[in-house]
C-alpha cells in the first residue's frame, strides 16, 4: 500500500533515477527509449557473483493500470537471465495498492550452480525494490 | 626371482611416495618461462546461433595478450576434431558426424560449448577480460531428451532426425523364431542414468612453442598422448607429428575422460605460436561437469525369451544412446561394438539381435566411461536374468547356472561376435556364493524383517572385452588406429634397466606392475627397474591406457621385448662361457651352462654388451635394448560375479549396503593388492551410478547437476568393506596370461545393487540411482 494517486506511483516507476535507487546492486539505469532502459546491476547468487547487463522493456503498457516487466540479462562468463515481472497498480481511498509476481529462467553456470537459488533472490530482489520503493512515500518527497 | 618382488606379490606401489607426499608433477604443476593464462568463454544457451562476438573490450583489458574466436582459428587451417572410429548403419550407410570445431563458429550446442579463448598476463586477468567478450546469440529451443531426439528439432544441418547411426548386430529372424519358440519372456524397460566422469585431477593443458626448431610441446593430462599427437597432426593440422611433442606427466585419475582429444588443448596448443609465449590452461571443476565427456546414457528395451525349463533361447534389444551435442573422440564406438558384443554375457544364449539408434542433443559430448558400454551391455543383461528368475520363481544362481558357457565350450563363439577365450564362470560363482553365505540369506532376510527393514540380494555375472585390440578386428569395424601397443626394454651399462611403454599410468600403479613383470623375468632387483611412459619422445609409440588394456597389450609388449633381450643376453653369455646359446640356461638373473660351475650374472652380461671386449662383436651389434610391437590375437574375457546385499528401510526409502562380494576372473594377476584397490574403485563407481550418481539437464538444456552440491559422488560412508576374491583361469593369447582389471568393477556393481534393492523391494523396475525419495516412492506408490 503506497499512500500516493495510483498516477503518481505510475510515474515514479518510470523514473530512471527512482529506479536506480531502489533496485539493490544497481550502478547505471538508462532510460533507452520510453519504455525500455539499460541497467548494470550487481548480484550474488549463491557462489556466483556476477554484473548484469540488461535491458528492461515495459510491455503491454496500460496506463496507469498494469504493465509486464520483462528483464533480460547478460552475466558475461556467468550466465544469462531472463525474467518477467507482471506488476499491477489498483487505487483506493487511502492510496494504490501494487502487486507483482515474478517469474524467470537462469542459464550457464547461473543454472550450474544456483539455479536452486533463482527463484528466491529473484523475489528478495524484487521485494527488496518495491519496499524501498514504497519507503519513499513514507517520508514527504517528490517523485 | 625374489617372490617379495615378482609376479604375484603385492608389492607397495612405487608411484605411492610422491602421490602421498604432494610430489608428484601433475600438469599444473609445470611453469615455462614467460607463461600466459587462457580462459575460454563458454556457451550460456543449449543452443543457439552466434549472430556475432566482439571482442573489442576484452582485447583492450589489462594484461591481455590476445582474445581469438573460432574464425581465428578456421583461417588458420585448423580443423575440426574428428572422431576415430567409423560406425555405420543396418543399410550400410556412414554414420553421420556433424562439424566439431574447437571454438564454435556459427552455432553453440550445449552449455559450456566454446565461443571464444582469452589469454592474458595473469589468469585473474584472463576472467576478467572473459567478462567483456560480448556475443549476441539468437536462441534456439533445445534438443535434450534423447528418447525423443529422432523427431525433435533438427540440431546439426547434416544431420536428419539428429541420429548418428542406426546400427545392427546378431541375426533378426533367428531371434524372432526363438521368441516364437519361447514359453516366457521376461521383458524390462531400462533406463541406464548419465553419469559425469569427476577425476580428482581437472584437465589440463600447458602448450610451448620454440620458434627456432620450430617444436611444439603440449603438457596435457591425457590417457594416450601418442594418440593426441596423432589427431593434432593429421586432423586438426597444428603441425607435423615430427615437431608436435606430447607430454601427458602425472595425471589424476581418468576414467575414460582424459582419452578423448578436446577443444581446449588443441586450442592451447594453436595458439601458443599464435602469441609466442607458453599458455597454460586448467580447467575449474565447474568447466569440468559441463565439459568433461559424460558417460553412459542408454534408454533401453529389451526382452529375454525363455523355455519351459529356463534355457535361455533369445535376447532382443532396443537402445537410444546420446552421443550428446558432438562426437567426442570414440563415441560412436562405445554403444556399439562395446556394447552389443557383450550382450551374449556368460550365458549360451544362441540368438541376439541388438539395434541401437544414436542420436544427437544439446548436451555435454558422451564417450566412454570406466567400463564403456560394457556396464550397459551387464545391465541389460544382468537385470533381465534376475527379473526372469523372479518371474519364474527360480533361484537367480540356478537360472544363471543352467545357462553358462561351460568350461569344456572354450574357445566359445557367441551370435554377436566375439570368440571367448577361456573362463570358469561357475568356479567365481560358487566361490561368490560361498563368500556371500548365500545359503544363509533367508535367516538374514528374516532378521531384517524382524526390525521392519527389507532386505534383498542380488547378482551380478557380467563379462567383458578387454584388453583393447586386436587391430585388424578393430580396423574392420571401423577403428581409425590399430590398438596394438610397443615397449622398449633399454639395458643400461650397469644392468639396471629403462622400460618405455605407449601405455600411460594415471592411477593405475604401471610403475609398479610393469617392473615386476620385467624384473622378475631378468631376475634383477625391483628397484633397477624404472618404467616411463607418457612422452611421445620417449616411447616409440602407443595407444594408451583404457579398455583394460595396459596389461594384457602393453604388459604383454613388455613382456615380448624382454624376452628378446634374454635371448641377445644369452647369445653374449654364451661367447663369454665359451658354450652355445643352446647349451646357456637363463633363471633368476644367472646364466650356466650344463657341468659346469661357470655362471655369469646379469649385470656382467650387460656390461660385456656396452664395454665389448669379451663380445662376440662380429656376430651381434654392442648394446643391450630391444624393442617389441605387440598386437593381440583376440580381445581378452575378464569376468566374475558380483554379489549385493542391501538393507531398505521402508519408513524413509535408504538403502544400505550390507556386503559386497566380488569374484573375478582377470587371469595371471602380477600385484593382488594393485588389482584389489583397482576392483574397489571400480566397485565404489558401480554403487555409486546405482545409488547417487546422475547427470541432470533441465528442459532448457541446462546443466543441473553441475557442482558437488547437486552431483552426489559416493563416499567411504557409501559402501561397506567389500569381499573380494579372484578365481584364475589364464588368457589364452597372451604371454603373461593377464585379462585386464581395470573396469570389472564398474562393469558388475550397478547391476548388483540394482538387483538387489528390486529384490527387496519386489518390483522389477526401479531408475537409477534409487535415491531415498526413488525407492521410498516404489514402496509407497507416491
Amino acid at each position: 500500500m503506497i499512500p500516493a494517486t495510483r498516477e503518481e506511483v505510475w510515474v515514479a516507476l518510470r523514473n530512471p533515477d527512482i529506479l536506480q535507487e531502489c533496485i539493490e546492486g544497481c550502478e547505471e539505469m538508462t532510460a533507452l527509449d520510453t519504455n525500455e532502459y539499460e541497467a548494470l546491476v550487481r548480484v550474488k547468487l549463491g557462489p556466483v557473483r556476477a554484473k548484469f547487463r540488461s535491458i528492461i522493456r515495459m510491455l503491454n503498457v496500460v496506463a496507469p493500470e498494469s504493465y509486464t516487466l520483462a528483464v533480460n540479462a547478460r552475466g558475461g562468463n556467468a550466465g544469462f537471465g531472463i525474467g518477467q515481472a507482471q506488476i499491477s497498480l489498483i487505487p483506493d481511498e487511502s492510496g494504490t495498492t501494487l502487486s507483482y509476481e515474478v517469474t524467470g529462467t537462469v542459464s550457464g553456470k547461473l543454472a550450474q550452480l544456483g539455479s536452486r537459488l533463482f527463484l528466491s533472490v529473484a523475489n528478495k530482489m524484487a521485494s527488496s525494490f518495491f519496499t524501498k520503493f514504497c519507503a519513499r512515500w513514507d517520508t514527504p518527497q517528490s517523485a | 626371482m625374489t617372490s617379495k618382488t615378482g609376479i604375484g606379490a603385492s608389492v607397495v606401489r612405487k608411484e605411492d611416495a610422491r602421490f602421498i607426499t604432494g610430489t608428484g608433477g601433475y600438469t599444473d604443476d609445470l611453469s615455462l618461462p614467460g607463461q600466459v593464462y587462457c580462459v575460454f568463454v563458454r556457451s550460456p544457451h543449449a543452443r543457439a546461433v552466434i549472430k556475432s562476438v566482439d571482442t573489442t573490450d576484452a582485447e583492450s583489458a589489462e594484461g591481455v595478450i590476445a582474445v581469438f574466436t573460432g574464425e581465428d582459428l578456421r583461417s588458420d587451417g585448423i580443423g575440426d576434431l574428428p572422431c576415430g572410429w567409423m560406425v555405420k548403419s543396418k543399410d550400410g550407410s556412414d554414420m553421420l558426424a556433424p562439424s566439431h570445431p574447437a571454438i564454435a563458429t556459427t552455432n553453440v550446442n550445449y552449455v559450456g560449448d566454446i565461443y571464444a579463448m582469452v589469454i592474458a598476463k595473469t589468469i585473474e586477468e584472463a576472467k576478467n577480460a572473459a567478462e567483456l567478450v560480448e556475443a549476441d546469440f539468437d536462441i534456439l529451443t533445445p534438443v535434450v531428451d534423447v528418447a525423443t531426439a529422432t523427431t525433435a528439432d533438427q540440431i546439426h544441418e547434416n544431420v536428419p532426425h539428429n541420429q548418428c547411426y542406426d546400427w545392427e548386430l546378431g541375426d533378426s529372424a533367428a531371434t524372432e523364431a526363438a521368441f516364437a519358440n519361447a514359453t516366457h519372456v521376461t521383458s524390462l524397460d531400462i533406463v541406464n542414468n548419465r553419469l559425469i566422469p569427476n577425476a580428482i585431477e581437472p584437465r589440463a593443458a600447458l602448450g610451448n612453442h620454440d620458434p627456432a626448431s620450430g617444436l611444439y610441446t603440449l603438457y596435457t593430462t591425457s590417457q594416450n598422448p601418442h594418440l593426441e599427437r596423432l589427431i593434432l597432426a593429421a586432423f586438426v593440422n597444428v603441425a607435423p607429428e615430427a615437431k608436435l611433442h606430447v607430454i601427458s606427466p602425472d595425471v589424476g585419475g581418468g576414467f575414460g575422460s582424459k582419452i578423448f582429444v578436446y577443444a581446449e588443448e588443441t586450442a592451447v596448443i594453436w595458439a601458443t605460436a599464435k602469441v609466442g609465449r607458453p599458455i597454460k590452461w586448467r580447467a575449474e571443476r565447474i568447466e569440468s561437469f559441463q565439459a568433461d565427456a559424460h558417460g553412459r546414457d542408454h534408454v533401453t528395451h529389451a526382452e529375454l525369451a525363455l523355455s519351459r525349463e529356463g534355457d535361455f533361447l533369445g535376447l532382443r534389444v532396443k537402445t537410444i544412446a546420446n552421443m550428446g551435442a558432438y562426437l567426442s573422440t570414440f563415441a560412436s564406438s562405445v554403444p556399439t561394438y562395446l556394447y552389443g558384443t557383450l550382450l551374449s554375457g556368460q550365458y549360451r544364449t544362441p540368438a541376439i539381435h541388438v539395434e541401437v539408434k544414436s542420436v544427437f542433443t544439446n548436451t555435454a559430448p558422451v564417450d566412454a566411461y570406466r567400463g564403456a558400454g560394457r556396464p550397459e551391455a551387464t545391465y541389460v543383461v544382468e537385470r533381465l536374468v534376475e527379473t526372469a528368475a523372479r518371474e519364474l520363481g527360480v533361484d537367480p544362481a540356478d537360472l544363471r547356472r543352467k545357462n553358462f558357457i561351460q568350461p569344456s565350450d572354450f574357445p566359445y563363439a557367441t551370435p554377436v561376435a566375439l570368440t571367448y577365450d577361456t573362463g570358469d564362470y561357475e568356479a567365481s560363482l560358487e566361490r561368490a556364493l560361498s563368500l556371500a553365505k548365500y545359503s544363509e540369506f533367508a535367516k538374514r532376510r528374516n532378521e531384517s524383517e524382524a526390525n521392519g527393514r527389507k532386505r534383498g540380494i542380488g547378482f551380478s555375472c557380467y563379462i567383458e572385452a578387454c584388453g583393447l585390440a586386436p587391430s585388424q578386428v578393430a580396423l574392420s569395424l571401423g577403428a581409425g588406429v590399430g590398438l596394438f601397443e610397443s615397449a622398449e626394454v633399454r639395458v643400461d651399462v650397469t644392468g639396471s634397466v629403462t622400460v618405455m611403454t605407449g601405455t600411460h599410468s594415471h592411477g593405475q600403479g604401471h610403475e609398479t606392475t610393469f617392473a615386476q613383470v620385467v624384473s622378475d623375468k631378468l631376475g634383477i632387483p625391483f628397484e633397477n627397474v624404472t618404467v616411463v611412459h607418457g612422452d611421445t619422445s620417449k616411447s616409440d609409440y602407443g595407444l594408451g591406457t583404457y579398455g583394460s588394456r595396459s596389461l594384457a597389450v602393453g604388459g604383454s609388449a613388455i613382456a615380448t621385448a624382454t624376452d628378446k633381450v634374454i635371448a641377445k643376453a644369452k647369445k653374449i653369455a654364451a661367447h663369454m662361457l665359451n658354450s652355445t646359446e643352446e647349451q646357456v640356461s637363463f633363471d633368476d638373473g644367472i646364466f650356466k651352462i650344463p657341468d659346469s660351475n661357470e655362471s655369469l650374472s646379469f649385470g656382467e652380461v650387460a656390461f660385456s654388451a656396452y664395454v665389448p671386449g669379451n663380445f662376440p662383436i662380429e656376430e651381434l651389434e654392442p648394446g643391450l635394448s630391444e624393442k617389441a610391437f605387440y598386437d593381440p590375437a583376440n580381445f581378452t574375457y575378464p569376468a566374475g560375479t558380483h554379489i549385493c546385499e542391501v538393507e531398505v528401510d521402508p519408513g524413509t526409502g535408504t538403502t544400505k549396503i550390507e556386503s559386497f562380494v566380488a569374484v573375478d576372473d582377470f587371469g595371471t594377476v602380477i600385484n593382488p593388492m594393485i588389482v584389489e584397490g583397482q576392483v574397489h574403485g571400480g566397485i565404489t563407481q558401480g554403487i555409486g551410478q546405482a545409488l547417487l550418481e546422475h547427470g541432470v539437464y533441465d528442459d532448457d538444456g541446462q546443466l543441473l547437476t553441475g557442482s558437488y552440491m547437486d552431483y552426489a559422488m559416493p563416499r567411504a560412508d557409501d559402501v561397506p568393506d567389500f569381499i573380494v576374491d579372484t578365481t584364475v583361469t589364464p588368457c589364452t593369447h597372451n604371454p603373461l596370461g593377464a585379462k585386464g582389471c581395470g573396469e570389472a568393477g564398474a562393469i558388475g556393481a550397478t547391476a548388483a545393487v540394482m538387483n538387489a534393492i528390486t529384490n527387496a523391494l519386489d518390483v522389477n523396475e526401479l531408475a537409477m540411482p534409487a535415491t531415498a525419495e526413488t525407492v521410498w516412492r516404489a514402496l509407497t506408490g507416491e
